[in-house]
């Protein structure tokens, strides 16, 4: 437990850097650094409950998507100043370093073996936050299309 | 709507926007949408804009007369604050119609808001490095060495920036140093968790603005800004992995 408040903590941080060199001020400073802990939550709980690799990723994913568009809505700014740093945790940084060194010691099936691994963890991060930004814009097209028929 | 603003003036406009909006980090069909947007709410019969992270073309129609400006993003300076501000610039002059020398002095108020002084940028990267090391499962030691290297490699990549190398080499540049300082620091702390400072260090590297806009492009079925982005997005891996690869001098 005590291992995975200091995850979420160090992932807050870690976000609030990269906010910092995007120059994202103010309290959004703030909203967009809780992003970046809020998907690691979501990625622990769900990889306590789940017994699957992709399922955990795929959901942290999909929650900072949804995080940043209501957020999005409810101050007015783009969705991108919260998703682009709250994303970057997530990034499956450790995995493509494990292939990479197993490349440098000349295992090319531990290589493979990561590549596909790295894929695998960046592909389900990326499918959630389609789905749930396809699913917002639906929401936003839907809105226009019922608003302008009237 | 009837506008006071000649077709020239809305394009003045619209261009200038779109380009901003490239240029801070946003995605291609924000800059789309947004100008369609401005240019309709001014009068303009028709708009016609296509974007890509490099380059934005806008033609606008008006009773049958057409004009076109083009805008060529040499480089992205990503600035969410900005972008931010451009944003609802553009939400308020879409709602009220504002004259053309205001919305000119308002991008001009926005170019010249603050920006984080770059020393605090040090901090940022050390921050980063350091919290990173933990999140990958280091302890306090691997945070004190991922928060020195972090702010170390600030300095190596403000230095290839001031030489204006390809980012291919910056990157480069950026992973070989990180292992390489990593591996000394293993002489003062022997029992240091290489991996996760290691990890740590080059998240740094993640180029996160380009991975987001390209997913976000996709999603709006931008495909050829979307494509262009994954590209480089693999160019940007390809030349970590390369500077990870000198740690094999280090065996």
């Amino acid at each position: 437990m005590a291992s995975m408040i200091i995850a979420v903590l160090s992932a807050f941080f870690a976000t609030f850097g990269f906010a910092i060199l995007y120059n994202v001020r103010g309290k959004n400073l703030f909203i967009a650094s809780l992003c970046g802990a809020f998907g690691w939550i979501c990625y622990l709980v769900c990889d306590a409950f789940a017994d699957s690799t992709m399922l955990p990723y795929f959901v942290a994913g999909a929650s900072i998507a949804l995080y940043s568009e209501i957020a999005a809505y409810a101050f007015h700014s783009p969705a991108t100043l919260f998703l682009t740093p709250g994303f970057i945790p997530l990034v499956p940084g450790g995995a493509v370093y494990r292939a990479m060194e197993a490349c440098l010691q000349g295992d090319i099936s531990g290589f493979a073996e990561g590549m596909v691994n790295t894929l695998k963890i960046g592909g389900s991060i990326v499918l959630g936050i389609i789905l749930m930004s396809s699913f917002f814009r639906l929401i936003r097209s839907g809105i226009k299309t019922i608003k302008t028929r009237k | 709507m009837q506008s006071s603003l000649s077709q020239r003036q809305v394009l003045d406009i619209v261009s200038a926007i779109g380009y901003r909006i490239l240029r801070f980090g946003g995605e291609a069909n924000r800059a789309e949408d947004t100008v369609t947007r401005i240019g309709r709410a001014y009068g303009m019969n028709e708009v016609h804009v296509f974007a890509i992270a490099t380059s934005i073309l806008i033609t606008v129609e008006k009773d049958g007369e057409s004009m076109t400006q083009t805008r060529r993003i040499s480089k992205v300076s990503t600035d969410l604050d900005k972008l931010d501000k451009i944003n609802s610039l553009s939400r308020k002059i879409c709602s009220t119609e504002t004259d053309f020398d205001t919305i000119m002095n308002h991008i001009r108020e926005i170019d010249q808001s603050p920006k984080y002084p770059s020393s605090l940028g040090i901090w940022a990267y050390a921050l980063i490095g350091g919290s990173f090391s933990v999140f990958f499962g280091g302890g306090v030691c691997e945070f004190m060495v991922g928060f020195i290297v972090g702010a170390l490699i600030r300095f190596v990549k403000k230095g290839a920036e001031f030489l204006q190398s390809p980012p291919f080499v910056t990157n480069a540049a950026g992973a070989a140093a990180t292992v390489s300082l990593i591996k000394i620091c293993t002489f003062f702390f022997p029992s240091l968790n290489i991996s996760a400072t290691t990890i740590g260090v080059l998240m740094i590297l993640v180029p996160g603005v380009l991975l987001t806009n390209c997913i976000r492009d996709f999603v709006a079925t931008d495909y050829t800004a979307g494509t262009a982005k994954i590209m480089e997005t693999f160019l940007v891996a390809a030349a970590i992995a390369l500077g990870v690869g000198v740690s094999v001098f280090w065996r």
